[in-house]
């Protein structure tokens, strides 16, 4: 039970979270053209207001209750398996990406200082990108063979190209 | 110097003065060093596992993983209770930078627990590694941006004269 009530919070956060992520680099993007006059000077403040506020109440929380709700699930139902810890890794791309979003935020006031058409794309992108990779790994939960990672990392310091120490002389060793 | 404008920029600094602290002296500071030493700490058991194969050190690592954790969830609470009470802070991206990588930290630490705690010999190579090494990526991140909040913004910084 309260596995289901975790999982419904972890994804109603993360839907949040990434809907305000995918949504944040079209605001804040610089403007080609900018309007004349009053109403383009009432048109920035209100993209600055709109930005600011969903950055610093909406996704950003979001993105904290997303991410500690998906922790307390990893103790609750122990899916302790290779899908898993790629997954922690794309998280971490995404939450780079959500700094990268951050960097523009605070510099917002400054026009000249947003992100121009091709950044926010790359944003935007970014953020599509690692949200498609933790689908899947999570919708699909491939299995990943150890054969994938060299035999040094599996076998120790003996299987490695080229000799680090003699073996069976270190003092660091147990005997 | 004019009165209001003494006050006003103690205002400011209020904005951003420590509310969890001990005699001026910021909690959540005092608390990450134990998950930054515990995440390092383990990467190196997992090193040292990795040279030797000594049963010990993955032992260790399993120590080490759930110290870290465990004062890394106390740290977050601190850190927590002072985003959502200093306005100064919750209005700062660095803030929610080092807030959202901190999280996914202590999320990765809490699945190399996990992991551990079933099997800690078997759980080294190469997946509590690969944590591990994770681990260090975010937790040099969120040091990074925790270190800017006070380096750059002052966040937590007592100062009863205005700068």
């Amino acid at each position: 039970m309260l596995a289901v009530w975790l999982k419904a919070l972890h994804i109603a956060a993360l839907a949040l979270w990434g809907g305000g992520l995918m949504a944040l680099p079209g605001l804040m993007v610089r403007e080609q053209r900018v309007t004349a006059g009053e109403a383009g000077r009432l048109d920035a403040v209100w993209r600055y207001r709109v930005s600011r506020f969903a950055y610093d109440v909406i996704v950003s929380p979001a993105a904290v209750v997303a991410i500690g709700s998906g922790t307390a699930l990893i103790f609750v139902t122990r899916p302790l398996e290779g899908w898993l810890f790629l997954k922690l890794a794309a998280v971490a791309g995404l939450v780079v990406t959500h700094m990268a979003v951050g960097r523009y935020i605070d510099r917002l006031d400054t026009p000249a200082l947003r992100p121009a058409g091709r950044m926010a794309t790359a944003l935007l992108v970014a953020t599509i990108l690692f949200i498609c990779v933790v689908l899947w790994l999570v919708l699909q939960k491939p299995a990943i063979p150890e054969s994938l990672f060299p035999g040094w990392l599996l076998e120790g310091p003996d299987a490695l190209p080229w000799p680090l120490a003699q073996s069976g002389s270190s003092a660091l060793t147990p005997t | 110097m004019n009165r209001d404008y003494v006050e006003g920029l103690k205002a400011q600094r209020r904005d951003i003065d420590s509310r969890i602290a001990i005699a001026g002296h910021p909690i959540h500071a005092m608390l990450v060093a134990f998950p930054i030493s515990g995440t390092f700490g383990t990467a190196f058991c997992d090193l040292a596992f990795w040279y030797t194969a000594d049963f010990f050190w993955a032992r260790a690592a399993l120590w080490a993983v759930g110290a870290a954790f465990a004062m890394g969830v106390l740290a977050a609470m601190a850190g927590l209770a002072e985003t959502l009470l200093v306005p100064g802070v919750r209005r700062r991206a660095a803030a929610w930078s080092h807030a959202t990588v901190a999280m996914v930290l202590l999320s990765v630490l809490g699945a190399s627990l996990a992991l551990r705690l079933e099997d800690p010999a078997a759980a080294v190579l190469p997946w509590g590694a690969f944590l591990s090494g994770l681990a260090m990526i975010l937790v040099a991140l969120a040091g990074w941006h925790g270190g800017k909040l006070v380096f750059e913004h002052q966040v937590g910084v007592k100062a009863d004269e205005p700068l």
